[in-house]
């Protein structure tokens, strides 16, 4: 099996700066609309003010989230074009010569990464940086990162060094598509 | 738009395939029979339907592409089976207008075209059954397709062959009510089961129709009451005004598969919810 | 579509539409290939980063950090920015990696809305009518001005109005520059002491520290084994270069203890807090006070500490002359009012339960060492002093001050950085006025009595002539937008008033005549600043100046000549031979400095992380290191405030209650307090007009589901907040991470206030007051009662 490349994301110590976002948005110079990575913010629990003091088991969290690469990418098998497609280093890729449009990958995908771009009309989304990181680079989002929390690499060498955990709460299980994903989850999005 | 396009193009296609089934059916159980205008109607309706598909499509003039991935994609192979049924479809018709004696080989065109159409539902709801929308996945697609196939081109059927297609009444009936009833049972337990649902996904599918519960009251009403007008028809003679009921009955089932299925799509929610 | 919801910049899109039809040569220097605006490309075409020219470049917009920037840059477009990649990125040997903020730079630089040539008033203030002038009729105009206005009303009719656009040490807009250099040929102008960021704070601390500031660097947050932090989110407020927030996860992984107080659940609490202890805006001195009191009672304070480092504490440590029960012990105890500061009294004012006030005192005192640090949201507030010299209370009690892993409740520090600074002469005029009262002072004449000018004993005239230079000042960041309005649009009380910026913000809308400035990528010029390390970066020239736009530099001398004071003005030197002037003063002072070319070339300097340990040689030895206050020791209580006699200026730390606090009759009417919190993808009002951030962070009304549903508000919903100084209307963000009572409006927004004056862009100085706190006449600009129902 060729090697596979996937992203580290230490949400532990995530801030949900955004920086990550933007770098990937300014690197690719994506549309208004568009975001190749995104950070979600999750927050639940109730703060109350009860007998005049407040009670609060509040908590709140940050997800960043592109294109996990994922090892059954049903962005691909569903592509009816080949459009999406593996390539050598194993990172699912698009080619937008190939793209209908027709949005079946962003059906497909659980984790929101295929973009429409409304002013092509055609699918995009995280290629991993590709062209950096065939000059050695790390994907823009990695190299921005504030906290130092987002890795890129062969994602056999970050399980070994990470673990093998890719599902927290709000997103869906890794079952479904074998994400080269791995989370150090927040304490509070553990599944 | 692309929820539009989509509805048209599953529902015109799949009231074509059911039209067909009946259409060699009837051409069985009726010798003389011809079917001509349902045939015509089925071809039509196949025809507009991949026309829809290609609506959706940021670049429709390539839609060609989207036969190349046969071995992997439910959607590729969806445009095979559709294409392949709107091509037989079309030579069963090319056929009945340049050879309308050759009774075989129109009758066989029909099977297998109602059959290669059968087989188009199954990949039609499998290509959202194997999708990550939750609200799509499990056997009620299954059931929403072939029911609406089933109770449209039962009743369409009927109506635009009422003189030939008399001995097929009560199965006409029999069909619709039978898809219907299946349809009800299979869906609406499945809807009340999934509001008990803690994925995020399926809680916003389910806030989305909500927001369209109107649209769904129609299409219940409208689907309903068009297969008791049918079962009411089924016991009459010919008369112009039964030829009315099954007129609105069609229009009903038409209308009440069509809202639905744009509710189908609308409740489109990925995976966990992301967006 | 987030960015369809954006009135600002569509508004002020179509306005300048407007304004530039006809003039397409203008428009036509607008690099089509690589703007925000242009057609986006698709992925692996054609690398924006790869076979790229690099060139360092730098973001200086005030906010707590400041970071490089690279540009990639191709046939003269820049394709994108990177940042600091040099280097192992090791926690002692960190890259100095820029916030989201300065990632987006290429919105500002190719924003469809910059400012394109010069303009003038041609309606009624502020009502947005303009029209295109040529630079000569600009620089003309302004000159008469000046001349005009200096020799009508004299010299202290002149202000520089507070602004903190842009930080280079040649394009700086708040301090030292040419327009400043200028004015002081001329004789002079007007000034200002204090900030908006921590007028209250940097007022009171030196009553207490003498002339302190500054903690331990946040390089030693993870030396302490409990850190607790006042109102303080690094995480949005600290997080480019090598700042604070990264010190808070070394902290978290040594197993520091992290406690947040704070009235929002913020990002620092979520990512970082073991605790989070809400509480009501203003009322941290009262949680102080009440941590005392259980301190005091249970015996856990270091009396040996305070008895050695202290005056003020208790009675038998107080400056001679002063009549007894005035200590802060006597406070504390209620010796002095009758009301001891039990857990329960500041429970009440707090909304913090019993138990967890018993509890914190006790771990506070408990574990050593501690590092007790306030952000400046606690101060911003109408009893902001003495809400700042509270927090250092608690690390006075319990001797946390001096060591690694502590510090005295004061901000963080870091290394200072030397370099120097451009040369703006003698200001012939010594009056300064409180950053804040500057509407007072177009007014009425100010006094050293009433308004704590300082220089002087009254203003010599009101202010007549204003210079806005890169700043957001003058309308949005001040309070009462709309009462600020009225006022300029009287343009018999302040007659002139020049704008110099990138943008047609709400403040250069209210300018006479505006001139298009530069962006930091059109000059060259150098950045500092300390944190966790000092930093120097040097910014390339990266593009040619846009469309007409000029430096202040160049504006200087264009004024110098035309005021015929060119002689004094032209020291002969360029831009480069200044910054190689500064570059010779940091070499030195820092051996390791490179050279002038070097530096240029890499355009990065930064010193060794450092451990800043505040107050350590006065704690090693007071008597040879006193403090710069009257006795020399930490002044708990200041005889210099006491002397002042103001029932609301009290010489120790107290809870002060506020007219629009959590216990003021105000909130029959306005029953929730609105505070207004920094985000991350804003520098107060810079970036508001990014697309990218307002998909990061859409501007929205943070408030508790508690008081939503009492209202009938969703989240989501637009809603109307509003009191007697205005109405905002913006889209509410129902949340459990802000107390019920209280809601947040992030500040910076653009005002934007439609036909009935209601502003709809979520501007939280619609709400604000222009009175003063009473001690440092600073901005309270988080004391606001509102109402909120659904719009």
């Amino acid at each position: 099996m060729a090697k596979r490349y996937g992203f580290y994301i230490d949400q532990e110590n995530c801030i949900g700066c955004f920086t990550c976002q933007i770098a990937c948005k300014d690197k690719n110079d994506l549309p208004d609309g568009v975001l190749w990575r995104k950070v979600y913010e999750f927050s639940g629990g109730t703060t109350i003010e009860e007998n005049g003091v407040f009670k609060s088991n509040v908590f709140a969290y940050w997800l960043s989230m592109a294109c996990n690469h994922c090892e059954n990418a049903k962005c691909v098998t569903g592509c009816p074009t080949g459009a999406m497609h593996y390539a050598n280093d194993g990172t699912v890729q698009h080619d937008p010569d190939l793209c209908i449009g027709c949005q079946y990958c962003r059906m497909n995908c659980p984790y929101d990464a295929p973009k429409f771009m409304e002013d092509k009309n055609i699918i995009s989304k995280c290629d991993a940086c590709i062209d950096l990181r065939e000059a050695g680079k790390n994907p823009a989002c990695v190299d921005a990162c504030l906290m130092r929390v987002l890795e890129f690499g062969p994602i056999d060498e970050l399980r070994a060094k990470y673990g093998s955990n890719a599902n927290v709460k709000g997103l869906p299980s890794s079952d479904i598509t074998k994400p080269s994903l791995v989370i150090n989850p927040h304490k509070a999005a553990i599944k | 738009m692309e929820h539009v396009s989509l509805t048209l193009f599953s529902i015109c296609l799949q009231a074509a395939i059911g039209i067909m089934v009946f259409v060699t059916i009837g051409r069985l159980i009726n010798k003389d029979g011809v079917f001509k205008n349902a045939m015509f109607v089925a071809a039509g309706l196949g025809i507009i339907g991949l026309f829809s598909s290609m609506l959706h499509l940021g670049r429709p003039f390539k839609a060609f592409y989207a036969l190349n991935q046969f071995a992997s994609s439910w959607l590729s192979r969806e445009i095979w089976f559709s294409g392949l049924f709107v091509g037989l479809t079309v030579l069963a018709v090319l056929v009945l207008i340049i050879k309308p004696q050759n009774k075989a080989i129109i009758n066989g065109v029909s099977l297998v075209a109602s059959a290669v159409g059968l087989a188009a539902i199954a990949v039609m709801s499998s290509v959202f059954t194997n999708s990550s929308v939750p609200f799509w996945q499990g056997g009620a697609t299954f059931v929403e397709f072939y029911a609406a196939a089933i109770s449209m081109g039962a009743i369409i059927f009927l109506f635009l062959s009422i003189g030939e297609a008399v001995k097929l009444k009560k199965l006409v009936a029999f069909s619709v009510v039978a898809a219907i009833i299946v349809q009800v049972v299979a869906v609406m337990p499945n809807l009340i089961s999934l509001a008990n649902s803690s994925n995020e996904a399926i809680i916003g599918s389910l806030a989305i129709l909500n927001g369209l519960a109107t649209v769904g009251i129609l299409k219940w009403l409208f689907i309903l009451i068009g297969a008791m007008l049918v079962v009411w028809v089924a016991k009459d003679e010919i008369s112009p005004a039964m030829t009315n009921t099954v007129m609105v009955s069609a229009l009903l089932l038409f209308v009440g598969q069509l809202v639905g299925r744009y509710m189908f799509y609308a409740a489109m929610v990925v995976g966990s919810g992301l967006s | 579509m987030l960015s369809k919801g954006f009135e600002i910049s569509r508004r002020s899109f179509v306005k300048w539409s407007a304004v530039v039809a006809g003039s397409s040569t203008l428009v036509g220097c607008m690099p089509t290939t690589s703007g925000v605006d242009s057609e986006s490309t698709v992925a692996n075409l054609e690398s924006r980063q790869l076979n790229t020219e690099v060139k360092p470049s730098i973001c200086w917009h005030n906010c707590g950090g400041r970071c490089q920037i690279k540009a990639h840059v191709k046939d003269g477009v820049v394709l994108s920015f990177t940042t600091d990649n040099e280097g192992p990125d090791t926690p002692d040997d960190l890259q100095a990696r820029a916030c989201l903020k300065g990632r987006a730079q290429r919105q500002r630089l190719y924003h469809p809305d910059r400012l394109k040539y010069p303009m003038k008033r041609v309606g009624e203030r502020g009502a947005g009518k303009w029209e295109q002038i040529s630079w000569d009729e600009a620089l003309d105009i302004t000159a008469a001005e000046i001349k005009r206005i200096v020799e009508t009303y004299g010299n202290e009719s002149v202000y520089f109005n507070y602004s903190c656009g842009a930080y280079g040490l040649l394009n700086q807009t708040n301090s030292n520059n040419a327009l400043r250099r200028l004015l002081n040929i001329m004789g002079g102008y007007l000034q200002f002491y204090g900030n908006y960021s921590q007028a209250n704070y940097m007022y009171a601390i030196p009553y207490m520290f003498g002339n302190g500031y500054a903690g331990s660097s946040p390089v030693t947050f993870p030396d302490a084994k409990l850190l607790v932090l006042f109102g303080d989110n690094p995480a949005c407020t600290r997080v480019g270069g090598f700042n604070s927030v990264y010190y808070l996860k070394l902290a978290k992984q040594n197993g520091t203890r992290i406690v947040v107080i704070d009235p929002r659940y913020s990002d620092t609490v979520g990512t970082f807090a073991d605790q989070w202890i809400p509480i009501r805006p203003t009322t941290d001195s009262a949680l102080v006070a009440g941590l005392a009191y259980v301190m005091i009672t249970e015996g856990l304070h270091n009396q040996a500490f305070l008895d050695k480092y202290c005056v003020g504490f208790d009675e038998e440590h107080m400056p001679e002359g002063i009549p007894a029960g005035n200590s802060y012990k006597s406070y504390i105890l209620g010796e002095s009012d009758g009301q001891a500061k039990t857990p329960e009294w500041a429970s009440a004012i707090t909304g913090i339960p019993v138990e967890t006030i018993i509890q914190l005192a006790r771990d506070i005192a408990g574990t050593k060492p501690c590092f007790i640090l306030q952000g400046r949201g606690i101060q911003r507030h109408m009893n902001g002093e003495f809400q700042a010299l509270a927090v250092p209370m608690l690390a006075l009690m319990t001797g946390n001050l001096g060591t690694l892993g502590t510090n005295p409740g004061l901000y963080e520090g870091g290394p200072s950085f030397k370099t120097g600074s451009y040369p703006i002469g003698e200001n012939g005029v010594s009056t300064k006025i409180s950053v804040f009262m500057w509407t007072d002072a177009i007014e009425r004449i100010l006094t050293k009595e009433k308004d704590r000018i300082q220089g002087a004993e009254q203003t010599a005239s009101t202010i007549k002539m204003i210079i806005n230079y890169g700043g957001n000042t003058l309308i949005n960041q001040h309070s009462d937008s709309g009462r600020t309005a009225r006022l300029l649009k009287d343009d018999s009380k302040c007659e002139f008033i020049l704008g110099m910026d990138n943008f047609m913000t709400p403040s250069t809308e209210y300018c006479d005549i505006i001139l298009p400035g530069v962006t930091q990528f059109e000059v060259n010029d150098i950045i500092t600043r300390s944190m966790g390390h000092a930093v120097a970066y040097y910014g390339q020239k990266i593009v040619e100046p846009m469309y007409e736009c000029k430096s202040v530099n160049e504006v200087g001398y264009a004024l110098a000549e035309r005021l015929g004071v060119l002689d004094q003005f032209d020291d002969g030197k360029s831009d480069e031979d200044y910054l190689k002037e500064f570059v010779k003063i940091s070499q030195n002072n820092h051996p390791d400095f490179p050279s002038y070319e070097e530096f240029k070339e890499k355009g990065i300097y930064k010193t060794e992380a450092t451990k800043v340990i505040a107050y350590e040689k006065f704690v090693q030895d007071p008597q040879a290191n006193p403090l710069p206050t009257p006795t020399g020791l930490i002044e708990v209580f200041s005889k210099d405030l006491y002397d002042i006699q103001h029932p609301e200026i009290p010489a120790i730390p107290k809870y002060m209650p506020v007219g629009e606090g959590p216990q003021a009759p105000l909130k029959d009417t306005y029953p929730l307090q609105c505070i207004g919190h920094h985000t991350k993808r804003r520098v107060h009002s810079t970036f508001d007009n990014s697309s990218w951030m307002e998909e990061a962070e859409p501007q929205m009304l943070w408030m508790n589901p508690q008081d939503a549903t009492a209202r009938g508000i969703s989240d989501g919903d637009l809603v109307k907040i509003y009191n007697e100084r205005g109405t905002v209307k913006v889209k509410a963000k129902v949340t459990p991470r802000l107390i019920p009572g209280v809601c947040s409006l992030p500040q910076g927004a653009w005002y934007t206030p439609d036909q009935n004056g209601v502003d709809v862009r979520g501007n939280i100085n619609t709400l604000t007051t222009w009175t003063p706190t009473p001690l440092a006449k600073g901005n309270p600009q988080h004391t606001n009662l509102v109402e909120i129902e659904k719009a």
